[in-house]
């Protein structure tokens, strides 16, 4: 068995309007020490995802395998001990972190909230292990949040999530609220991190060129659905859903000398409250068939390794459509 | 792509705008110069706190004054003078001092002559109005016409950024993010200004999204030959949609030129620094090669080169004081020390 495994996943909200299906029948699985990229633009249902695994979501229905046990039926009481191996790193830096604790109670909190170390000396020596860790200058032990930049702030996200020893991390567009120059110290701090520590990421983002550079597969989502997972590389070289190339082809390139063809989509994303049984993406696919507007694709593995959910996409993964 | 005349919109000089705050004076713009011409896009690129918004608000004229402060510089827009020096008698002496133009003049030049698209779709409408009567506004107040024509001007309007018109009588809460910028561009572009400031009017927007937003306003600003000022911190964007680009850290333009030399042949550390700290599509890097250090303070900006502390290869000639902006070769202007010296 995988180190993480996710079996038919769902995640559905009430709302004034009907059932917001927001995350609906994910399958994924992961092996220990890998990157997994979820991408999608807002409201795909990514965060939603990640906060499941976290439970800070009672899941609708499904199963999430972490280390051969299913987390999903578990009360609060029997999930706690699972609470340290599963950790999270949350998008703003500037809302996450209590702007009233210093620098050093910001990343000891976690470490006394799970009463792991009493010892103020040790809790004091681990502190300083962590800042080490993620790269934070040790006097800054008595700074408040607002006094640092953003960077920086990332780091104490980060050095919260280490704190537990976690294996697992679900890092919720960790750098999309950074500069360039500093998003890159940020990429290689998490990559050397997984590399000491054996980690395994579920990277949330909707930056692609971020999700190439560190994930080592990615599921690209829509509405709430896995459309196409596959190795990160084969995404680039052979995409096979319609979605993930008008995703990938909208990219702004900064080369002026790679000719860019956009394909641009049509009309807006559809609304995830009750959805019909077709196929999702159906309003905006430029190819929709009559069988799309009828059924719902399931995602199937078409190549090795490479899993599609497309009606256009035939089961030896070659496109029926015509581009 | 060049386009072969010569008729400046508008012209910067020196502009040096500081805020003055509580804790001190934050230096945002230090002397900065560029100049657009008709139909031509300029790419104004910087990392947050580079000052990139206040020198659009400054074109604008809605610094908020106090704390912003024009301390120097001369704005030009379609030969009319925004802010300029003038000779006030002042006791004795007369003192050159720097005069912008009342709110009452500009609000003549604003939507007319000189637009702007701000970041954040959802906050720049008018929740409880018609979005069709908020294009239409625009038109009425600056050309004399009837309401009927402005009304018509406004689905017009609607129609060129991809709005279907009967979608007039709609309040914002009813369109997405998308949608909404578009309503916004319809907004700026329905007098058709000699200028349009667009502060990051694709960063709220999701990428497909985006796509389409920057196609339609390429294709508007052709049809019209607006001059357009796109302010950014993704080179993607520039490398598709501009003219020329110019790099700006703690307050002054570092690097200017055409694209080819902005990304073929980069000669400021920084515009290095930027190109390689992006991941890649198209190479597999391994490890990104970041900027060290953090992005330079504008309360607290060193009297030699603002990026020495940053750069990688720095000397102690570097120290000596501010370098200034050179040109390298045609057209193309880095602000560096090395370049100076030709070492580069």
């Amino acid at each position: 068995m995988a180190f993480l495994e996710i079996n038919n996943l769902k995640k559905y909200f009430h709302t004034p309007k009907g059932m917001l299906h927001a995350v609906d029948d994910v399958t994924l699985t992961m092996e220990k020490g890998t990157t997994l990229g979820v991408v999608g633009e807002s409201g795909c249902g990514k965060s939603t995802l990640g906060k499941t695994l976290m439970k800070l979501h009672e899941a609708t229905a499904g199963e999430v395998w972490f280390d051969g046990v299913n987390i999903v039926p578990m009360t609060v009481k029997e999930f706690a001990p699972y609470r340290d191996k599963i950790q999270m790193i949350f998008q703003d830096p500037y809302g996450s972190l209590d702007p009233r604790m210093s620098v050093g109670n910001l990343i000891a909190e976690p470490l006394k909230v799970n009463r792991k170390i009493k010892d103020k000396k040790l809790l004091h020596i681990k502190v300083e292990e962590l800042m080490d860790a993620v790269g934070l200058a040790r006097r800054l032990r008595n700074s408040y949040p607002h006094e640092l930049d953003g960077g920086r702030r990332q780091r104490i996200g980060v050095a919260r999530a280490l704190s537990l020893d976690p294996e697992f991390i679900v890092c919720d567009e960790p750098v999309s609220a950074l500069d360039v120059s500093i998003q890159a110290q940020i990429l290689n701090l998490l990559q050397d991190l997984q590399e000491e520590r054996n980690l395994t990421y579920l990277f949330i983002t909707h930056d692609m060129s971020v999700v190439k550079h560190i994930a080592d597969e990615i599921a690209v989502m829509y509405l709430g659905q896995v459309v196409e997972k596959c190795a990160s590389d084969e995404l680039f070289k052979n995409t096979l859903h319609p979605y993930s190339r008008a995703l990938l082809s909208a990219i702004p390139i900064p080369n002026i000398h790679v000719e860019r063809k956009p394909i641009l989509l049509t009309g807006e994303l559809s609304s995830p409250i009750n959805p019909k049984p077709c196929c999702r993406f159906v309003a905006r696919c430029p190819y929709a068939t009559d069988k799309c507007h009828q059924t719902e694709p399931k995602l199937r593995e078409v190549l090795p390794g490479h899993f599609v959910a497309c009606h256009l996409v035939d089961a030896a993964g070659a496109k029926i459509y015509k581009e | 792509m060049k386009r072969e005349n010569n008729d400046t919109v508008v012209s910067i000089k020196d502009l040096v705008v500081h805020y003055e705050t509580h804790e001190g004076v934050v230096e945002a713009v230090n002397g900065v110069s560029f100049e657009i011409k008709k139909g031509e896009v300029l790419g104004l690129v910087g990392e947050t706190g580079a000052g990139k918004t206040t020198i659009a608000l400054s074109i604008m004229g809605l610094l908020p004054v106090p704390p912003a402060h024009v301390i120097d510089g001369e704005i030009i827009l379609d030969g009319e003078i925004l802010l300029g020096k003038q000779k006030v008698q002042k006791g004795r002496k007369k003192k050159d001092v720097v005069v912008a133009k009342s709110n009452h003049e500009m609000r003549h030049i604003r939507g007319k002559k000189v637009s702007m698209i701000f970041q954040d779709p959802m906050t720049a409408l008018n929740p409880v109005r018609y979005v069709g009567d908020q294009i239409a506004e625009v038109v009425e107040l600056h050309n004399i016409c009837s309401a009927k024509e402005a009304t018509q001007r406004a689905k017009e309007m609607m129609e060129k950024v991809g709005i279907p018109a009967e979608r007039y009588y709609e309040y914002p809460h009813q369109f997405s993010g998308g949608m909404r910028q578009r309503v916004i561009i319809a907004i700026a572009l329905a007098c058709e200004p000699e200028l349009l400031l667009a502060d990051e009017p694709t960063t709220a927007l999701d990428v497909t999204i985006q796509a389409q937003v920057l196609d339609m306003m390429r294709t508007l600003q052709r049809e019209q030959q607006t001059a357009l000022l796109m302010i950014t911190h993704d080179l993607g964007i520039v490398a598709e949609m501009c003219d020329r680009c110019a790099i700006i850290y703690g307050g002054q333009i570092v690097e200017c030129g055409d694209l080819e030399h902005i990304f073929d042949r980069p000669r400021h550390p920084y515009t290095r620094g930027l190109l390689s700290s992006i991941p890649s599509l198209e190479k597999d890097v391994s490890r990104l090669s970041p900027i060290p250090g953090l992005v330079a303070d504008p309360m607290d900006l060193p009297e030699y080169c603002t990026f020495y502390d940053r750069c990688d290869k720095h000397c102690e000639s570097c120290k000596t004081g501010d370098p200034d902006l050179v040109e390298a070769e045609p057209g193309h202007f880095v602000r560096c020390f090395r370049v100076e010296k030709g070492s580069v």
